[in-house]
């Protein structure tokens, strides 16, 4: 089942324009899934990614509206779209110039397979205590 | 600082016919929609229109190189 969520990941990559990689981390910075395109090496550690975003979206939600989804994040080169799906974190990277509207109903729809992931991490945890 | 765009999908939603207006800009994220027109569908909506735009540049291409931004039409057939 795992090669199947990376294929599936890896077939979102030709979806979008733009889109370099796609990565399922928990809120630690733990890799757990991910997806990148041929001949691309993001210039930061992916890691970093999902704990950065943990803290950015944690602080985001004391904001006095709810709990916060999603962050986008653009610099020069490359944009970030962040989702905050429970115990786990979904991220895209892509160009600058890919579509940001495109990625954020992609997360959307992705809840659902992050879903079954934190689920099987949940049932693990629980088996092994 | 939206009034102008409410104002024109006002105007655009009283056109005859109209049963939904959506306005997004060319990062695929929604300015305003109205009628049946959804805002999550700014991004497919806006990918649509920059492959069009760039299948028009490749006809372009060798011409007088008039910026001709194409107009697109998506048939569901019967509603």
């Amino acid at each position: 089942m795992a090669e199947e969520l990376v294929v599936h990941f890896e077939k979102l990559l030709t979806r979008v324009d733009g889109l370099l990689s796609a990565v399922v981390t928990d809120r630690d910075g733990v890799v757990l899934l991910r997806a990148t395109a041929p001949n691309c090496t993001p210039p930061f550690t992916e890691s970093a990614l999902g704990c950065t975003f943990a803290l950015a979206s944690d602080q985001a939600s004391k904001l006095g509206l709810k709990k916060n989804k999603s962050i986008v994040s653009v610099y020069g080169t490359y944009q970030l779209v962040q989702f905050n799906h429970s115990s786990l974190i979904t991220t895209f990277v892509a160009n600058s110039s890919a579509n940001t509207g495109l990625l954020l109903e992609l997360g959307s729809e992705l809840e659902s397979v992050t879903q079954v992931i934190a689920t099987a991490l949940h049932e693990r945890q629980s088996g092994a205590l | 600082m939206e009034t102008g765009i409410n104002n024109i999908l006002t105007k655009l939603t009283e056109s005859e016919g109209v049963v939904g207006v959506l306005i997004a800009d060319e990062h695929g994220l929604c300015l305003g929609a109205r009628g049946i027109a959804k805002a999550s569908s700014a991004g497919f909506i806006a990918s649509i229109a920059a492959h069009a735009k760039d299948l028009a540049e490749m006809k372009r291409n060798g011409s007088d190189g008039k910026d001709d931004t194409p107009t697109i039409s998506v048939d569901y057939g019967q509603q």
